[in-house]
Order: C-alpha cells, then structure tokens, then sequence
C-alpha cells in the first residue's frame, strides 16, 4: 500500500453496486454481441463510458436514493393492482359501517353475502392499513392503484410529449432560416402561456371528443383498460384520464424544442457532420444518426426530471377536479374528494400527497445526478482514479 | 438612450404576433372543441331556444372563426366584452382579480429572494460540505412536493393547531392609491392592515414560492462558483481585499443568471396559481380562469390569457431591460 492508495480513498475499492452495474452492462453487452456480431469491438469505449457512468452514479447518495424511491414506485405501479387487498372502487361501507371515514388501524368485518361475492371478497375482518374515505374505500388500496394510474398517464406522455419538441427543435436547429424563425416564434407562443392553464383548457375541453373516439376503437380502449388497471365499466371515467394524457402531450414539448434547438445550432458545426454531407448522407440520417445521439445526454436529464413533473401536474389536475374523475384511483383525486373532511380525515389528504412527493422526489435525485454523471469532468477524474488504482495494485 | 428607446420599440413590436398566437390557441381550443356552448350559457339542456338563438346572435357564434376572433378580441380590447356567465365586463372582472395575485406573487417573491439568495450563497461558500448536500435535497424537495399537500398540511399547523392565520376575506383597505392593499398599506404605513394582510396571504404566498425557493438557491450557488473562478476574484485576492469586499464582487457578477430566472419566475408566479388560490379560496386570477374553464366562458378565458400572456412578455422585457444596469458591458 503507498500514499497513493490513500489519496484515493472511497474509489480504492470497487463497490457491490458497482459489480453489480458491471452485471448489467457486461449482460446488455453479451446480448448485443450475439444479435450483431463484432459490437463490442466497435463500441468498446462507449461501453467503457457507461460503465464510469455507473461508477459515478453508484457514489452519489442523493443518486442511490433517488433510485431505490424510482424503482420502489414502478414495483408498486406494475404489481400494486395485483396485491392490493381491496379493488379500487369496492365501497365497504356497504358490508361495515365502521368503513365510513375509518381512521387508519381501523379493523372492519366483511359478511358474506352476494354483494361481497361480486366484488371478490372474502368474508372475514379486514384491517384497513391506511384508513378509508366517504364510500368506505380502502386507502391503502386505492394508493397502490393510483401508482398505477400515475405511473401510466407519465409514461404515456412522455413517450410522444417531449419527443415533439425533440423533433421540432432538431428541425429548426438543422435547417435554420425561415422554417427555424417559424417553429422557433409558435414555441415563444406556447412559452409565454401559462402551461397549467393551457392545460387545464385542453383537459376540460377534450373528453367528450376523447370518449368517442374510445367508443369507437374497441381496441385502444381495452389496451388502455388493461393498462391503468380499470374494470370495463369505467371506460367512460377514462377518457378523462386520456384527456389529460392528451393534454400533456400538447403543453409537455416546447421547452424541449428549445433545447435541442440550442444544441444542434452547435453541433451541426462539427466537421463529422460535414463529412457525412460531403459524402451525400441524407438529411434525416444524418439529423437522427450524427446529431440526436450526440446531443441527448442534457436531453435525457430533462426528460428523468419531467417524469416526475408529469407526475406532480398529473396529480395537480386531478386535484383542481379536471383530471382523474371517480372511481378512478388517483392521488391527486383522492386529496380533493378527501379536502372535503380535511383536517378530520386527515389521512386522505396525508398519505396520497406523501406518496407523490416521493415518487416524484425519485426522479428528481435521478435526474440531477445525472447531470453531475453526464458531465465528462466527472467522468474524467473517475477514470483517472481508477487507473491509478490498477497502477498500484500492479505494484504490489 | 435613444439605443433603449430603439430597442424597447423593436421588443414592443414582436409582442403582438405572441400575443396574437396566444389568444387565438386559447381562441380555437375553447371556443372550438366544445359543441355548442351558447346552449351552456343559457342553462344547459333545458336553455329555452329563443334564448339560445339571442346568445347565438349577440356573440356571433355562427360566423367563421376569423371573424368570431376579430370580434372576441376588438370588444374586449375596448372593454365592450360581457361575459355571458357572469354578465360582468371581462376587463373590469380582470382588474378586479389581477391586484389579488399580484399582491401574493409579491409576497412570494419576497421568501424566495429572502431565502433563496442566501441559501445558494451558503451552498456555494461551503462547496460539496454537509451543507452543500443539505440544500441540494432541500431544493429537490422543493420542487417535488404537490403545491395542495404543502397547503393542507401547512393549514393544520397554523390554522388548526396555531390558530396564527384567517383562512376567509380579502382584506381592503379604505384607501387606493397603487390599487394594490399591501403596497398602499406600506406606503400610508398602516401597520393595523399589513399584519391582516399578512395574516390572509403569508403563508399562501410562502407555499406558492416554496418551490421557487430551491430552484433559486441552486441558479445562485452554481454562478456563485462560476464567478468565483474567474480572474478578476484571484486579481481581487491578489490585491488583498477583506472577503466580505470580494463576495460583493463576486455577487455582482453572478447576477445576470439569477436575474434572468427570477424574472421568468415572476412572471410565471403572476400566470396565476390555480392550486394554491383554490385551496386557500383567494379570489386571484387563476381561480379566475379556472372557473372561466369550469363554465365554458371563453371570452373570460380568452381575456385573461391575453393579460397573463402581456404579462410574462412584460416580465421578460424588464429582465432584458435590467441586465444594462447589471452588466455594463450589456448593449441593446
């Protein structure tokens, strides 16, 4: 052991995490190596990059925390409807009286009659964790389900949101000129509004149009059905959900255009760029191929932190009586009908907003320390560190 | 002078195709996608049809688009626009309703500043300590609690338990002079009227910059440590300046990011916050616009989006105008 060693300190040691990164990756590469032979050896030092990626990511705190609470929330939102005790809509007030605004710790019986048949329960004393609301609803239930509900309508809108805003930005940024001037003055437009309200215009105006529309694609609408968790009957209450998801399509993109705008302004500068178009590649490869790989690394942490600001505002419309409509299971749903019996029904409001603000605050610790990983200082200092470590290893 | 003028002319000019593309979005969404509104304005199903036509006459709903929003925007420019749901004068109702957001925004600008300032120079001067990480997830939470949580919880400690704050009213007092309570309240030095005011609005305006408050404690950390390493602060060691006289430095040049977000946070404040004027029931403009939403009143909506977009574009030319004062180097 030398100075050196010392001087190194947290980074001497490879920690469990990080085999368990290098697991990871080393997984993706061998499956990338047997779907195209001969990937590694052309990409060996972007897989190198990820890896200090990992190493970095592994020793921030705040980073390791913020992904314990992401990947709790999608556990929650992928099996939540599955082991919930309760469905999202079973009013248990019909089988106890005790359910009506129970407090959590609440113990109530269930008898067996046919009603309780039909909503799949058992006969028998249910303890209802998190207490109930005016229906006799269990809480419990309905937050595990309104992870659900949260995790979807985000997924949804960020996978066609800022993706408009990518393409546009790309656009303008390429092309420049006029066609730059125009989409560049409609994002100042859309800019200079206030997004809550635009939204909330688009989510009050858009489900009538919507619930025809799902009328009429039996498909889409069991699709949809399936993945938020609902029960046929509530295919009308989903619309509004859809509405919503529509909405945030439509209010989720022009920050986004500026961005990549910005950054294709600088990169289309690059002389592979110009080489690509001296050797008469096409525009559009070049855009996707040459630029958008090269300028997506402010644009993913963008887009970890509006995860969770779709779910924040999801929850924020939902509250204001736009969103989610009941039974629908939503966390911002769930305070404004609980607001109701505020502050004696404490816990409605309590539990949905804690839930919220813990998935959100996931992404959010993701998202910045990506910014500090994505940083190539940061990743240069790592590997300068790791090198010395192998130097002194070799030594002794 | 005449190069502010120049430039104050050239911005004023592109804020009228905004403003037009604004109000026209709004125009078309609202006044467009819903079927029939005249019917909802009479009283929904049971509207009696004469009534229905009269409406459909008064407010020309069955010209073309173009025309419709030529005669929307033209009458509520010259004040001539009733709401066909509140029978009141759009632009009278916004004046009503703008003082009362603009007052909370005031107040909400004032922790951000107050607190965010000196928080992100703290994070700055104590770089990657405790204090540093203790004010990062500090902002990080900020930004991702809900807005209503904060509020109902805030409620139950202040309202419920302490019993520190009104929850009802809008105090006004006797006398205008800016037209906004708590300015004129200030300036007559009515101490009575400001703790009421503040006893109204303190903590909703506290909850609307709670976030704002992070976000702004990270911008100045981070130009905080951009202008420490510039040159001028190791020529200012150099010559031996106290450290108080160097941070002053420092400050001063780390301003013109900070400005920048501050100035599109106030703007963006004043767009009106729904959520916390709902849930402490203060009558501001964005429950304004959301009620307009609720009854399917675009003309209220379109109106008040016109004044809230005017705004923002107002807010963004005076960051642009500030910078000059900031930075001398800054030419329009």
């Amino acid at each position: 052991m030398s100075i050196a060693a010392e001087e190194l300190g947290e980074v001497y040691e490879k920690k469990v995490l990080d085999k368990l990164s290098d697991a990871v990756i080393g997984g993706f590469v061998k499956i990338a190596e047997t779907l195209r032979p001969g990937w590694y050896r052309r990409n060996k030092s972007r897989v190198d990059e990820w890896r200090l990626m990992a190493y970095a990511f592994n020793r921030s705190p705040p980073g390791i925390i913020g992904m314990l609470l992401v990947l709790g929330f999608v556990l929650v939102a992928l099996v939540g409807p599955y082991v919930a005790p309760f469905r999202y809509d079973t009013p248990l007030q019909f089988f106890d009286q005790n359910s009506y605004l129970a407090p959590p710790g609440t113990v109530i019986s269930v008898p067996n009659s046919t009603l309780a048949q039909n909503f799949g329960i058992k006969p028998g004393n249910y303890t209802l964790l998190l207490g109930g609301d005016d229906y006799g609803r269990d809480l419990w239930s309905r937050i595990l389900y309104g992870a659900r509900t949260s995790f979807v309508v985000a997924i949804l809108v960020m996978m066609v949101g800022p993706w408009i805003g990518i393409a546009i930005g790309l656009i303008a940024g390429y092309y420049g000129g006029k066609i730059d001037e125009l989409l560049m003055r409609i994002t100042d437009v859309f800019l200079a509004f206030p997004g809550l309200i635009l939204a909330i215009a688009f989510s009050a105006v858009l489900p009538p149009r919507i619930s025809a529309f799902l009328e009429s694609h039996a498909t889409i609408r069991s699709l949809l059905l399936t993945l938020f968790a609902l029960e046929e009957q509530h295919a009308g209450a989903m619309a509004y959900l859809v509405s919503v998801v529509v909405a945030l399509w439509l209010v989720w993109w022009p920050g986004y255009a500026r961005l990549v705008r910005g950054s294709v302004l600088s990169a289309r500068e690059n002389l592979y760029v110009e080489a690509a178009r001296a050797l008469g590649v096409p525009t559009r490869w070049i855009m996707i191929r040459h630029i958008l790989p090269n300028i997506l690394g402010p644009v993913l942490v963008y887009l970890t932190l509006d995860f969770g600001g779709v779910i924040l505002t999801e929850a924020g419309l939902s509250f204001l009586g736009v969103g989610a409509v009941p039974p629908i299971a939503d966390w911002g749903r769930i305070v404004y009908d609980g607001a109701n019996f505020f502050p004696n029904a404490w816990w409605l409001v309590f539990f949905p907003g804690l839930a919220t603000l813990l998935a959100v605050l996931g992404f959010n610790l993701i998202g910045d320390t990506l910014r500090d990983v994505l940083d190539p200082k940061t990743r240069r200092s790592l590997e300068f560190k790791l090198k010395k470590r192998e130097e002194v290893v070799e030594g002794e | 002078m005449a190069e502010l003028k120049r430039f104050l002319i050239r911005r004023l000019i592109t804020f009228i195709p905004t403003l037009i593309g604004v109000t026209f979005i709004v125009f078309v969404i609202a006044a467009v996608i819903p079927a029939n509104p005249a019917k909802m304005w009479a009283g929904g199903e049971k509207a009696r049809p004469e009534v229905v036509e009269r409406i459909k006459k008064e407010y020309r709903l069955e010209d073309d688009i173009l025309t419709q929003y030529y005669f929307v925007m033209t009458k509520l420019l010259k004040n001539e626009m009733v709401s066909p749901v509140t029978q009141r004068y759009i632009w009278d109702d916004l004046k009503m309703y703008f003082p009362v957001t603009f007052q909370l925004t005031i107040i909400a600008f004032f922790f951000i500043i107050a607190i965010g300032i000196p928080l992100g120079i703290v994070a700055a001067l104590y770089r990657d300590s405790v204090v540093d990480t203790a004010i990062r997830i500090l902002a990080l939470t900020g930004v991702s609690t809900p807005i209503f949580w904060l509020a109902y919880l805030m409620i139950f400690l202040f309202f419920t338990r302490l019993h520190w704050i009104t929850l009802a009213g809008t105090p006004t007092p006797p006398y205008s002079i800016t037209g906004i309570p708590l300015i004129d309240a200030i300036l007559k030095g009515d101490l009575d009227m400001l703790s009421q005011i503040l006893a109204r609005f303190g903590l909703p305006g506290f909850i609307l910059g709670f976030a704002g408050i992070g976000v702004t404690a990270r911008i100045v950390r981070n130009s905080f440590l951009d202008s420490m390493s510039a040159d001028f602060t190791e020529y200012a060691m150099a010559r031996g300046l106290t450290k108080m006289r160097i941070y002053m430095h420092v400050l001063k040049n780390a301003m013109v990011p900070i400005v920048t977000v501050l100035g599109l946070m106030f703007g963006g404040l004043l767009g009106g916050a729904p959520i916390t004027e709902t849930v402490f029931g203060i009558p501001g403009l964005g429950r304004y616009m959301l009620q307009a939403i609720r009854n399917f009143d675009y003309l209220a909506l379109v109106g008040s989006v016109f004044f809230v977009a005017l705004i923002y574009l107002i807010a963004n030319l005076i960051v642009d105008i500030l910078y000059a004062f900031i930075d001398p180097r800054v030419r329009y």
